[in-house]
């Protein structure tokens, strides 16, 4: 195994050795990236919609009223 | 007002939180985000006819949002990158480590490819099954969890792996590398821990 020149030296763990062998991530590091990207991306989510889109939304929705015509009926599940 | 227009329209506002996330992971920059998000809906609107009655309706504006990011991605070859995805985030009262570790996770984040990336939030952040993944982004199931696990192994090599100061030295000079690996191996214990005694 390579020395390093500088700096403090970190013996490897057996968790880190088992993680080189093994390509399954293991689940604190799972825990710990779950919590990471929620923390990261939660707040988009939940900030507001901007006004020129649900205006672009709903102008829509009348214009389809106003032309009386259907759009398509959705009955999909979602995600 | 038709029930069928006012159920197309209303789910194109509910899916619309959704849509950013997805965006902001494809685009990295928030206000690129935004306006693939409007583009995407111009889109949608557009041709809302063409959504079959029956589908999936997430999995087909998320398809549309990742075709126009695509389609703009062709136009413009100079995207900007940087990294401000989770400016919120790292204004939080949250421990300095915690927030140095946060601040890592984005830079790696930032590395990944777009498909990997926009696997990984779709999966971890919204919850999206392999399937649903893959009608929303027009891949194979066995494509897309191949994706969500690529980018989670790289992401752990990139900040756990054998080398983490080739990664680290890059943003914050020589040194740093170690002390960032110490900080986030406390901080992942740290979370561990506290993910178990809720348990």
């Amino acid at each position: 195994m390579k020395q390093r020149k500088e700096g403090p030296s970190f013996p490897d763990s057996p968790q880190k050795v088992l993680l080189r062998k093994t390509p399954k991530p293991d689940a604190a590091f799972d825990v710990w990236l779950q919590r990471g990207l929620h923390k990261m991306f939660d707040d988009v989510a939940s900030e507001p919609i901007p006004e020129d889109l649900l205006r672009l939304i709903e102008d829509d929705r009348k214009k389809l009223e106003g032309s009386g015509k259907q759009p398509t009926e959705d009955t999909g599940t979602g995600e | 007002m038709t029930t069928t227009t006012a159920r197309f329209h209303d789910q194109i506002i509910a899916i619309l939180p959704k849509l950013r996330v997805q965006a902001l992971a494809l685009t990295r920059n928030r206000a690129g985000a935004e306006d693939l998000v409007q583009d995407a809906v111009c889109n949608a609107l557009s041709a809302q006819e063409s959504f079959i009655p029956g589908t999936n309706f997430a999995a087909w504006m998320h398809r549309i949002l990742r075709n126009r990011f695509i389609s703009n991605l062709r136009k413009r070859r100079d995207t900007t990158d940087i990294d401000d995805v989770p400016s919120s985030a790292f204004a939080t009262d949250a421990p300095h480590e915690d927030r140095l570790a946060l601040k890592e996770l984005a830079k790696a984040m930032n590395r990944l490819p777009s498909d990997q990336r926009e696997a990984l939030v779709m999966v971890v952040v919204h919850g999206m099954s392999y399937e649903a993944l893959a009608e929303s982004t027009g891949c194979a199931v066995g494509t897309a969890k191949s994706r969500v696990f690529r980018a989670r192994r790289q992401l752990e090599a990139w900040l756990f792996g054998e080398k983490p100061d080739r990664f680290v030295q890059r943003t914050h000079g020589a040194g740093a590398g170690l002390r960032a690996e110490a900080v986030l191996r406390g901080v992942m214990a740290t979370t561990a821990r506290t993910a178990a005694n809720r348990m």
